[in-house]
């Protein structure tokens, strides 16, 4: 790790304040990001974290889901209201990683970051979810730009996630051995067929997947 | 010998040693710190082989906090020699293995991506990465020959100019005319071709060291996590830095596992000893997890081909092998050993194949070092005989069982000479097959089988039975083999005053339990309390000496050691408690804890005895001594010969490829049990990493030498949910040839367990007429097999 200045800001306009200007980045859950500096492939003069500004909570909002960015994978995982609203969501949530990933890892960290083998962009894209930043509300395919790379820009954060509630949906992953991220991941919605679990499609799905350029695609 | 007692032999004390481990105080060597201390940090090369043109220090030597900077140049100056290969290996010629120097910063050349370069050595370890950064280093890159297909292709780049072909040794064993005329009379011949993947060891607690100079005595100091300190006081000292063993102390503390991976001398411990006495200030490393994937020696990687020639009754006439083993950039330690002497002496394994010949080249490449690794030798013959034996009952259209029954040798066929060198002293696989057979039920398999087909699944059973050879032994053999260090192990026992006792062991526990499994052995044999018995390891200014712990040694070797410096406690206790009840010794009897005139009430306790000897006032003064302090140096007659059964029990979901364990059941014939949950607990660890290597692990190279599994996000390490409970069972079957008939239980897990694993895949693919499935059996792999595709090999 090399030195950095840390801030922890109550208020969002201080946390987009100190992003700006300098070679600032966020720090949520740190799970992807704390392993980049330790491995120092990153040198950001300031490191803003984004813990004391109460960006968690779900809550509905019509027919909507609102996920806040700083809320875990396990609160998602362990949510009575995505558990009704969402099961597939939750049941996502539920299967990243391990479980110190789950407890530190947040939604807003994955969906920045963009790892093309994440499990929730797949999510926000299959389900038509907006994010929602601290500039504008961006739909899914405006919001991711490739591997790693997304539409955010340096001072900007993610705030919230809507997702619109569908009729059905799932989601399969074939999990990497080593990291459990997905090997390969599909995500469906308003499919009728798809549990119980052994489904012919899921072999179908995956094979598709498996040939596909790496970022998140409807089929 | 006697019933159970409390502590004693066959109890299961739980471990002395987890209370300090499980509660956080435990004292590894990075916990350490010593007064005035510097850190070092290692500049590793980035490229798999290159000439070093220039490296430019003067900008990182001004940096903040920057004491010293390194490279193999202030090494060569001051007479600094190479880390020493342990084991020297001829080839068929009769000319010594290619050894070549093996600097402990580089020297001209770098040859894999984690060669040392250059030490720098701060205040702090954050100012000793940055000034590395800053290191000026000018590499011209050669060719890299990442795999052993690579290294011995025609025209391959050389890692090193003085071996042809990247060839370190081309030896053989057995009789060569002899197998090509059994294999004439063959009615048919079963042949497999194979890979042992390569293996990254991974102990939780990565490598650290600790040099210090005391500039008053000119004694140097190391802690290092090592499995064998003296082993590594004897090849630094003498081989490296060039000082004498009583000017050089090896403390190898607390060691959060090993399994093999630190036998080694590595370079890292010379380079901060002789740092420490460059700069007069301790000099402290730890190891990374990263720099642990690329600079621990690797385990496995072999390409094999072997023949096996049968019989019409399915017996087996002749072997044949051929095998290529990837020795790495540079001979580790016990490099050259492993693929020939702990690997090809094993080619008849459990069965009476009258004549065996054996071919091995151990081939360099620009990859980590190569060296033992739980097992070492043992499971990568196992694997391939094992896998072979399931290839012939296929080829035979034999029932896999009755193959091995029909070969098996005979419980009275003991001792038995096998046609590779080895002389096997006790074994009964009949016993550990039946058992094993039992405890897993085999016979209602069938069933399971149909159950699981009407969900879809696809249901397979495998078993191995296999023997191994722990405690390299005697060491007139072993130097005869090419080690160039004795195989005996030594142990003090002392008795104090008062009767409690310590014991110093030349052995290592990293994570084995011997200070509760030796205290248990010793309060058996003398009769005192468990509790009162300590046991010291690793250090060698506490202990006479020791070789350390690996190959299963410690039981059987360090034990034995143990049992003889006893066996001198207890005859100068009986002249001690002769002249104190006034008796002729030749009359007294020591058991449980007391000296008694024979044939009479009349004794004295253990405690009172000592204290005689430490209070000698009514004494036998001329006749022996006081105190009570023993030492015995213990040279085993021969290697001790585990052996066992392994049965595995997998599903297989076709729509995936993915590989459950449904169960795992092991029977194990160790001879002495001394402590039956330890056993137990060896057990599990050692099938776990077999399974780890069957079925998730592989190292992986780039055609350039850079390492692709270089982290545990991409190489994959068994976790618990990975593995179903294991079902564990011994049979004691003794050996005849130490005083504990003790076998060793360190590595059979790891050794039974692959070819058990791969042998159930293998049967639960039947259908898609496959025979063989290299390690790791991924789910890749099999959806590919499933879907007719060819299975990539994900090792070149
Ligand atoms: C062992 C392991 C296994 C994993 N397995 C999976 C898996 O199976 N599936 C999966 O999907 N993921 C997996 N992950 C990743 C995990 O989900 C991480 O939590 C996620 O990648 C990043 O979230 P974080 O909160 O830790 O973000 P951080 O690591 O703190 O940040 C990641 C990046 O996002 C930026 N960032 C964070 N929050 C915001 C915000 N609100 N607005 C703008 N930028 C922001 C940061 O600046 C940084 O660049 C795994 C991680 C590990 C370590």
């Amino acid at each position: 790790m090399y030195d950095f200045e840390y801030h922890k800001p109550t208020a969002l306009a201080d946390a987009t304040k100190a992003l700006g200007g300098t070679d600032a980045k966020a720090l949520a859950g740190g799970m992807t990001f704390i392993p980049v500096l330790k491995q120092r492939l990153a040198q950001p003069s300031a490191v803003v974290d984004l813990s004391g500004l109460g960006l968690t909570g779900i809550s509905l909002e019509g027919n909507s889901l609102v996920i806040k960015a700083m809320t875990t994978h396990r609160e998602v995982a362990t949510s009575p209201v995505v558990a009704k609203a969402i099961p597939a969501l939750a049941h996502l949530a539920g299967h990243i990683g391990d479980r110190q990933v789950r407890y530190r890892g947040t939604i807003g960290g994955s969906l920045a970051n963009n790892d093309p083998s994440a499990c929730y962009p797949s999510a926000v894209l299959a389900l038509g979810a907006t994010i929602k930043t601290t500039k504008r509300s961006l739909k899914a395919d405006e919001f991711f730009q490739g591997m790693f790379t997304t539409a955010l820009e340096p001072d900007e954060l993610i705030t919230e996630i809507s997702f619109p509630i569908p009729a059905k949906a799932a989601y399969e992953k074939f999990p990497n051995p080593a990291s459990r991220y997905a090997t390969v991941g599909g995500r469906r919605r308003h499919v009728q067929t798809l549990h119980p679990p052994r489904h012919p499609q899921r072999h179908q799905l995956i094979a598709r997947l498996a040939g596909q350029p790496p970022q998140p695609l409807i089929l | 010998m006697n019933d159970i007692i409390k502590g004693g032999i066959g109890d299961s004390p739980k471990r002395t040693e987890d209370h300090r481990f499980l509660s956080g105080n435990g004292r590894y060597t990075d916990d350490l710190n010593r007064p005035n201390q510097t850190h070092a940090y290692f500049k590793r090369s980035d490229v798999a082989h290159g000439v070093i043109k220039s490296i430019d220090t003067k900008a990182a030597a001004a940096m903040d906090g920057v004491i010293a900077i390194f490279t193999g140049a202030d090494l060569a100056a001051d007479n600094i020699g190479g880390v020493p290969c342990g084991w020297q290996v001829h080839s068929k010629d009769g000319s010594p293995m290619v050894e070549p120097p093996h600097p402990v910063l580089a020297q001209g050349k770098v040859r894999y991506v984690g060669d040392a370069i250059a030490m720098v050595i701060a205040e702090t370890k954050q100012q000793a990465k940055d000034a590395a950064e800053a290191l000026v280093i000018d590499i011209e890159t050669l060719p890299a020959v990442s795999t052993l297909r690579a290294a011995i292709a025609p025209g391959a780049s050389l890692v090193h100019d003085d071996a042809k072909g990247n060839v370190c040794y081309d030896w053989h064993l057995g009789d060569k005319e002899a197998v090509d005329a059994a294999f004439k009379q063959a009615f048919k011949v079963a042949t497999i071709d194979l890979t042992n993947n390569r293996l990254i060891p991974n102990p939780m607690e990565p490598r650290a060291a600790i040099g210090e100079y005391d500039i008053s005595s000119g004694e140097y100091t190391l802690h290092t996590t090592s499995q064998n300190p003296h082993v590594i006081r004897l090849l630094m000292g003498a081989f490296v830095l060039h000082v004498p063993e009583h000017k050089l102390r090896v403390v190898a503390p607390d060691v959060g596992g090993g399994f093999g991976a630190k036998i080694f001398h590595y370079i890292e411990e010379a380079a901060v000893t002789w740092a420490a006495s460059k700069i007069h200030r301790p000099v402290k490393w730890t190891c990374e997890r990263g720099e642990a994937f690329i600079t621990d020696a690797h385990g496995r990687d072999h390409v094999s081909h072997a023949e096996l020639a049968l019989a019409q009754d399915g017996k087996f006439l002749a072997l044949r092998v051929n095998t290529y083993a990837n020795m790495g950039a540079y001979l580790s330690t016990f490099a050259p050993s492993v693929p020939t002497y702990l690997s090809a002496t094993l080619l008849a394994g459990v069965y009476t194949t009258p004549v065996i010949y054996s071919e091995v080249k151990a081939i360099f490449t620009n990859t980590v070092p190569v060296d033992a690794y739980r097992g070492a030798g043992r499971p990568e013959t196992t694997f391939l005989l094992e896998r072979l034996v399931d290839i012939a009952a296929h080829t035979m259209g034999m029932d896999r069982v009755a193959i091995r029954r029909r070969n098996f040798i005979p419980i009275d066929a003991y001792p038995y000479q096998t046609p590779v060198a080895l002389m096997y002293d006790s074994g009964n696989h009949e016993a550990t097959l039946a058992r094993c057979m039992e405890l897993a039920d085999w016979s209602g398999f069938e069933a399971r089988r149909a159950k699981a087909k009407a969900r879809g699944k696809l249901r397979g059973i495998g078993m191995s039975t296999y023997l191994e050879a722990c405690g390299i032994a005697p060491s007139a053999v072993a130097g005869a083999l090419g080690a160039r260090a004795g195989l005996y192990e030594v142990a003090n026992v002392r008795v104090h005053p008062t009767g409690s006792i310590t014991v110093f062991t030349g052995t290592h526990s990293h994570g084995q339990g011997h200070e509760t499994t030796f205290a248990q052995l010793v309060a058996d044999q003398l009769g005192v309390p468990f509790e009162s018995v300590e046991v010291v390891h690793g250090d060698t200014a506490k202990i006479p000496f020791g070789m350390g712990t690996y190959g299963s040694r410690s039981l059987s070797v360090g034990g034995s050691a143990m049992v003889k410096a006893m066996d001198k406690i207890i005859a100068k206790g009986k002249k001690i408690a002769a002249h104190l009840m006034e008796a002729s010794a030749d009359d007294i009897e020591f058991k449980d804890g007391k000296f008694t005139v024979a044939g009479t009430d009349k004794s004295k306790a253990f405690g009172e005895i000592a204290f005689s000897a430490y209070v000698p006032h009514n004494y036998p003064i001329d006749e022996v001594e006081p105190g009570l302090d023993e030492t015995a140096f213990y040279d085993p007659k021969n290697f001790t010969f585990p052996g066992g059964c392994h049965i595995c029990e997998v599903e297989i979901d076709p729509e995936t490829g993915t590989v459950h364990l449904e169960n795992f059941t092991a029977v194990d014939d160790i001879g002495r049990v001394i402590n039956p949950m330890i056993v137990h607990g060896q057990v599990h660890g050692g099938v776990a990493q077999g399974i780890g290597q069957a079925l998730l692990e592989q190292a992986v190279y780039d055609p350039e030498g850079q390492l692709l599994s270089g982290s545990l996000m991409d190489y994959t390490m068994p976790r618990a949910d990975n593995l179903p409970s294991f079902v564990v069972g011994t049979e004691s079957t003794m050996c005849t040839h130490n005083p504990l008939g003790a076998k060793g239980v360190g590595e059979v897990g790891a050794i039974g367990s692959p070819p058990a694993v791969i042998n159930a895949v293998v049967d639960a693919l039947r259908d898609y007429g496959v025979t063989h499935i290299d390690m790791p059996a991924t789910a890749q792999k099999i959806w590919s097999i499933i879907n007719h595709a060819a299975p990539r090999m994900a090792a070149e």
